[in-house]
């Protein structure tokens, strides 16, 4: 879907690496990296200002990168559900070619 | 803080399958949607 766009999805949360691998598994495997920020801790979460000091994890978000390295759209968001595909897909089509 | 506009804070860290993901990697070539999570095993 995203690749057809020149995009690539990276997943991430700060679980360690034998927990994404263990994660991965069970879903039958996933078409995507799915990144650990576990060590340092966070390091990624904080820098982008998406880090929960009261679990120690990500904030449910997306960030879209274009092409250059630019952060082009940054949203967190309550609930999975309110994380809509098509809004994204929509970003992505924002972004210089 | 990384915002909106700016570049992105670069990052080297491992995947699922221990291999090396580094964000540049792709600067150039492809765009990068970083789809965050809250914890593996959970609806997050």
């Amino acid at each position: 879907m995203f690749e057809e766009k020149d995009t690539q999805v990276l997943g991430i949360s700060t679980d360690a690496r034998a927990t994404q691998t263990a994660y991965a598994t069970s879903l039958g495997g996933v078409p995507f990296p799915i990144l650990t920020d576990f060590h340092p801790h966070g390091k990624i979460a904080q820098a982008y200002g998406i880090f929960n000091d009261a679990n120690g994890a990500f904030r449910r978000a997306v960030i879209v990168i274009d092409k250059h390295g630019i952060v082009r759209f940054k949203k967190t968001y309550t609930t999975a559900a309110d994380l809509k595909v098509a809004d994204i897909m929509a970003e992505v089509d924002k972004l210089p070619k | 803080m990384v915002d909106v506009g700016q570049a992105a804070l670069d990052f080297t860290v491992m995947d699922h399958n221990q291999q090396q993901v580094t964000l540049s990697q792709f600067k150039g070539k492809k765009n990068v949607i970083l789809s965050c999570h809250v914890f593996s095993f959970t609806s997050g």
